[in-house]
């Protein structure tokens, strides 16, 4: 028995060391280890062409092993790459994790510049007919595939007979290229070829649009419009894009999936501005990309919401290296106005009012995005400064509400949200109970992963939610891509089911408005009009944090993704 | 006094064997520890609305990642709730799931254990099948499993059958966990009784049972699974703490309880996901629930490792 008792002394001392022991570990394991899961790297939280969640506070970093290797003193720019890309093909891009690649990879008849301004790429020039509905568009004549072969206008006409062939599935057919006379027939199977699109010779392409649309360049900028070698494609197979044949300014080099993208310079690139950089290398792998950055593993790298007040110190040497700039996006809140209460449109306005957006943003996302007001992210051509830069009113809110034919008896509601755990659901949380203190409302949440959430939203007729948050960014630089796509009654992006004939009417008249400032002033109506009826509540509009170690030069983080990399040089 | 001491010896060995047990646990100090971590467990879950000093979803946001201090036992979190409230709390979604759990896996181990184990034959072979299929499976990525396939059926079929209200709560959720958590559960049991009965049943008792013509099913329940038990209570108090772990663990990838409702998982996963790259500041957002988490995995097993030792006297030498 004695034995015994020893034996349990010593066991319980040994008990009380381990239990110290693990809770640090449990913490951090329990925490840490799973926590590679987790945090899958939401390396961009704005999907372009398709939505993604703007609640999102910041990005995190990718996980795993293995050091990039060393670059020595050759031109090599290291870049974390987050997730693998969903494809490389032109045609099926439609979020900003795959066209970083694509845009760098191939290129189209028009680009955006730095300023995001729409310039010629391989078309050097173009004619717009009296009508505003054909245009003319003139090759450079030296333009070849990586493979050498000369870029002519029958490979235009094969890359956009391919997009719209229904059998090629693209996601963004539709919404790029519908314009085209003839694309909407071929991707309903009405007629065997593109009659909007003909060949004049091998140098000259002419396309002809349905109506005098003044954003159809704009979309020709997306790389659904990209230019794509036949034989390449063909000869391919289901995986062509394994050694995709571009004519853009980097080549595939090496694709080794999870570890890492590494595109290397087109010595034949056509452009003015020839790439500089020997490699570009995106680490798909590799513990937190802050901490590569910060053991000189990467040349530059975005901030999360864990590393923002660190870096924001002004005696951190890293706060030298940090650069914030607008994207072109804006985070929503959006309502169901199919289901209730949400078809009273005095709800959604007493839900607007109620929720002090200016502390969500400062408490939860530490001021990393601007507060939005407005549907139009700033740097939008249309945009217009809110008149009220935080319309937060919990009495105006209650008096809309009592108005309301749910004053008094407003129903349980579920808040879906992407995420797992509460680590994204924070800014959720404090606007529920937001909404709970300044209208009494009743709200659970719903957390859901990323692929069910956008499935169910993608199909707005359907779609079961009450309320959700999610992001939109822009794909070209016009209002259009906002209010016309997602507030037009008809749209597949209508998440919020918002049919109003009013605002359907104006987005009419103002697609085909030819000149600018008349446009942008109609959309500015269109907006009032939608932020009147709140079938959104805007919430955040994002902005880029990156670092960048001072020797790289030229480097840009533009609003947007275009063809960027050819700006970037390394000078030690 | 002289009296009372005298009659000590008598008292003790006239005492119950239940009374003998708990004796024989309390001054097992590990156990005593681990007993005294899970009574308070029990009591923090039953009487959660009365001992935390603030709602668990109350929030302050002028007042956030506060460390401890008299008013915050355990300091506030990013949105200046009051973490020790959310602790109270949280012990309530441990203990419920760790009751739940343990009576989906004794509802379906201990009977088909016993049919497997006192049959054998083909029943054998089917049941012993389905819980080696069980055991190859890695065991979270089987409760994903189910959770990520059955989940959302459910919760339509709630939403048809009028139930909408209960699917909006997320207690549905909620039941999920614990159904996935019970299918892996017993099959472990259910290999433990399966082997308890093929040895008792070969014993001179059972034999004499048989014989004397009680039917099977008689002869299971009072013949043999009392005989049968003690193992089975020593595996499965050492098994609640890994059930709560289990919890733990689905709550911190968004399968279990939906916030703002306090988990110990979901606190850890709010809290990690946010603060893990500034440690060590805010460093109680993600010790303190670890540590109770551990501590609640130790209490129970140094509980059940002193059960054992009692109940199994000869093992002690």
């Amino acid at each position: 028995m004695s034995k015994s008792e020893s034996a349990g002394g010593n066991r319980w001392l040994i008990g009380v060391i381990v239990i110290l022991l693990v809770a640090l570990c449990g913490a951090v394991c329990v925490g840490g280890g799973v926590l590679y899961f987790l945090t899958q790297p939401e390396a961009n939280p704005f999907a372009q062409g398709g939505p993604s969640t703007g609640a999102t506070p910041g990005r995190q970093a990718a996980p795993t092993a293995a050091r990039p290797p060393a670059t020595g003193d050759r031109a090599i720019l290291r870049l974390p790459g987050g997730t693998d890309p969903r494809t490389l093909d032109p045609a099926q891009v439609n979020d900003t994790n795959a066209g970083e690649y694509v845009a760098e990879i191939f290129s189209g008849l028009v680009a955006l510049d730095k300023d995001l301004k729409v310039v010629p790429d391989i078309a050097e020039k173009w004619e717009v007919s009296e009508d505003r509905k054909t245009y003319t568009f003139y090759l450079r004549k030296e333009v070849k595939f990586h493979d050498g072969r000369p870029v002519t206008a029958q490979d235009f006409k094969y890359s956009i007979e391919r997009v719209a062939n229904p059998a090629t599935l693209s996601p963004t057919a539709e919404n790029y290229l519908g314009d085209i006379v003839g694309v909407r027939e071929k991707l309903s199977r009405k007629a065997a070829e593109v009659s909007g699109v003909q060949v004049v010779d091998d140098y000259t392409l002419k396309i002809t649009i349905d109506a005098p649309k003044s954003y159809f360049l704009a979309k020709l900028t997306f790389p659904t419009a990209y230019v794509v070698d036949k034989n390449n494609v063909e000869r391919g197979g289901r995986t062509w894009t394994d050694k995709p044949n571009g004519t853009g300014a980097f080549k595939l080099k090496e694709y080794v999936r999870g570890q890492r993208i590494i595109l290397a310079k087109n010595e034949n690139y056509y452009g003015e501005v020839k790439p500089k950089l020997e490699e570009v290398q995106f680490i798909l792998s590799g513990g937190s990309a802050m901490t590569m950055y910060e053991n000189g593993d990467l040349e530059s790298v975005y901030v999360t919401i864990s590393d923002i007040e660190r870096i924001q110190d002004p005696n951190s040497p890293l706060n030298k290296e940090l650069y914030i700039g607008p994207s072109l996006s804006t985070g929503f809140i959006v309502f169901n106005t199919r289901k209730p209460p949400f078809d009273d449109a005095k709800v959604r306005q007493a839900f607007a009012y109620a929720i002090d957006r200016q502390r969500v943003i400062d408490v939860v996302y530490r001021k990393m995005p601007l507060v939005a007001i407005t549907i139009l992210p700033p740097g939008m051509p249309g945009y217009a400064e809110p008149a009220n830069p935080n319309p937060y009113d919990p009495a105006k809110a209650k008096q809309l509400l009592a108005e309301s034919k749910y004053a008094g008896k407003l129903p349980d509601i579920t808040w879906t949200t992407i995420g797992a755990g509460g680590s994204a659901a924070q800014n959720v949380q404090v606007m529920v109970s937001m909404l709970q203190q300044n209208l009494g409302a009743r709200i659970s949440i719903q957390q859901t992963d990323d692929a069910s959430f956008f499935n169910t939203i993608d199909d707005p007729t359907k779609n079961p939610y009450q309320m959700f948050d999610v992001g939109w960014a822009a794909d070209y630089v016009d209002p259009q891509n906002f209010l016309d796509i997602l507030f037009r009654s008809t749209s597949t992006q209508n998440w919020a089911s918002y049919a109003n004939p009013e605002v359907d009417k104006l987005l009419d008249q103002a697609a085909v408005e030819k000149d600018n400032a008349a446009r942008f002033k109609s959309y500015q109506q269109v907006e009032q009009m939608i932020l009147t009826d709140a079938p959104v509540i805007p919430l955040t509009h994002s902005r880029e944090y990156w670092l960048t170690k001072p020797y790289v030069k030229g480097m840009i983080y533009p609003a947007m993704i275009i063809p960027r990399l050819k700006y970037i040089s390394i000078e030690r | 006094m002289a009296t009372l001491a005298a009659s000590l010896p008598t008292q003790t060995r006239a005492r119950s064997p239940q009374m003998w047990l708990l004796r024989r646990i309390l001054t097992n100090p590990p156990a005593a520890l681990g007993a005294l971590v899970i009574l308070l467990m029990l009591f923090a879950a039953i009487f959660a609305p009365l001992i935390a000093p603030y709602p668990y979803d109350q929030q302050n946001l002028d007042y956030i990642e506060k460390g401890p201090s008299a008013a915050h036992w355990f300091g506030t979190d990013g949105l200046g709730r009051d973490m020790f409230s959310r602790i109270v709390w949280g012990a309530r979604s441990a203990v419920f799931v760790i009751v739940m759990v343990t009576a989906v896996s004794l509802a379906l181990g201990v009977p088909l254990g016993a049919i497997a184990g006192y049959f054998g034959g083909w029943a054998d072979t089917i049941i012993m099948r389905a819980a080696d299929i069980l055991f190859a499976f890695p065991g979270m990525l089987f409760v994903f499993f189910i959770a990520a396939t059955i989940k959302p059926g459910i919760i339509n079929w709630a939403r048809e059958i009028g139930l909408s209200d209960l699917a909006r709560t997320g207690y549905l959720d909620y039941a999920v966990v614990i159904i996935a958590l019970g299918v892996i559960g017993w099959a472990g049991l259910a290999r433990m009784i399966r082997a308890q009965v093929m040895t008792i049943k070969e014993r001179e008792f059972v034999i004499g049972a048989r014989a004397t013509g009680v039917p099977a099913w008689r002869v299971i329940l009072r013949h043999i699974l009392p005989n049968a038990i003690t193992p089975i209570i020593v595996a499965m108090s050492m098994g609640l703490g890994d059930i709560a772990l289990s919890e733990g663990y689905l709550s911190f990838l968004g399968i279990g309880l939906q916030p703002p409702a306090p988990s110990w998982g979901n606190i850890i996963a709010e809290n990690a996901g946010r603060y893990w790259r500034r440690f060590p500041e805010m460093i109680w957002l993600v010790f303190i629930p670890g540590l109770v988490l551990a501590a609640i995995v130790f209490a129970f097993n140094f509980f059940g490792d002193g059960l054992n030792e009692a109940l199994n006297p000869e093992i002690v030498d």
